[in-house]
C-alpha cells in the first residue's frame, strides 16, 4: 500500500515536471491508482497526509516502478493464494511500466 | 488428474498456441518488429519446454501440440492483435497458476511468466498505437 501511494505521488509530481509526457504519465498514474483502490480494502489501510513528492525524472520513475515490481513479485511468492496473484498482477503492471518510461 | 495437473497442462496447450501463432505472425511483420516476434517465439517455446518438465516431473502426460491452431494474421495490424491476444490469454493463465500452487518453484515460474507475457502485450499494444499497459495484468 505504502509503495503504491509512493508511486501515486511520484507520478503526480512528474505530470507537473514533464507536462509533454502528460498522457503518457496519466495513463500510468491511473494503473497506479487503480491498485491503490483494489489495495485499500485488502489490507485495510487509509491514505494519510504527506509532503509533496519530488519530481523525478522519467528514468528514476522507471527505477521505481522495476523496484515495486521486483518487491511485489517477491511478496506474491510467499503470501496467501488470493493475494499472492494480486501481488503477482501488480508487479507484471510495474514491469509493464518500466517498459515503456 | 489433480487441479495443479489440469492448470499446467491447460497452459502447455496454450503455450504450443503462442509458439504456433508467433510462428504465424511474424512473417507479416517488418524487420524490426519480427526481431521481437521471434524474441517472443523462443521465449514462449521456453515456457513450453518449462512446463513440459513440470507434468514429467509429476509424471503427468504432457499435451502434444496440434498440428494447427485457428489464427489469423493478414496484416502488421492483424499480426500485433494476435500477438496480443496471445499475451493476454497466457498472462489469465500464468495468474491462475500463481493462485493455484503454493510451491515456490512453480510460484516463482509463475510470477516471472507473467510478468514476460505482460511486458510483451504492453510493447505489441504500444506498437499499434493504443494504452499500452493496463492495471491488472492477468486477472479476467
Amino acid at each position: 500500500m505504502a509503495r503504491e501511494q509512493a508511486l501515486v505521488d511520484a507520478y503526480t509530481a512528474a505530470l507537473q515536471a514533464h507536462p509533454q509526457d502528460a498522457p503518457r504519465l496519466a495513463h500510468l498514474l491511473g494503473d497506479h491508482s487503480a491498485h491503490l483502490a483494489r489495495l485499500g480494502p485488502v489490507v485495510g489501510a487509509s491514505a494519510s497526509p504527506r509532503p509533496p513528492a519530488r519530481a523525478l525524472s522519467l528514468r528514476a520513475l522507471a527505477s521505481r516502478e522495476r523496484a515495486a515490481a521486483a518487491a511485489h513479485g517477491a511478496a506474491a511468492l510467499t503470501a496467501s493464494r488470493e493475494l499472492a496473484s494480486l501481488l503477482a498482477s501488480l508487479a507484471a503492471c510495474e514491469a509493464s511500466h518500466a517498459a515503456v518510461l | 488428474m489433480t487441479d495443479i495437473g489440469q492448470e499446467l497442462a491447460a497452459l502447455l496447450v496454450d503455450e504450443h498456441a503462442a509458439v504456433y501463432a508467433y510462428g504465424l505472425l511474424g512473417a507479416r511483420l517488418a524487420v524490426a518488429e519480427r526481431r521481437s516476434a521471434r524474441a517472443a517465439f523462443e521465449a514462449h517455446r521456453s515456457a513450453r519446454d518449462a512446463l513440459r518438465s513440470q507434468l514429467r516431473m509429476r509424471r503427468l502426460d504432457a499435451p502434444a501440440a496440434a498440428a494447427a491452431y485457428d489464427v489469423v494474421a493478414r496484416s502488421p495490424v492483424e499480426a500485433r492483435a494476435l500477438a496480443v491476444r496471445v499475451e493476454e490469454q497466457l498472462a489469465v493463465r500464468w495468474c491462475d497458476l500463481v493462485a493455484t500452487t503454493d510451491e515456490p518453484a512453480l510460484r516463482r515460474l509463475a510470477v516471472q511468466q507473467l510478468q514476460e507475457c505482460a511486458v510483451r502485450a504492453t510493447l505489441w499494444r504500444q506498437a499499434q498505437g493504443v494504452p499500452p499497459t493496463v492495471p491488472f495484468p492477468g486477472v479476467a
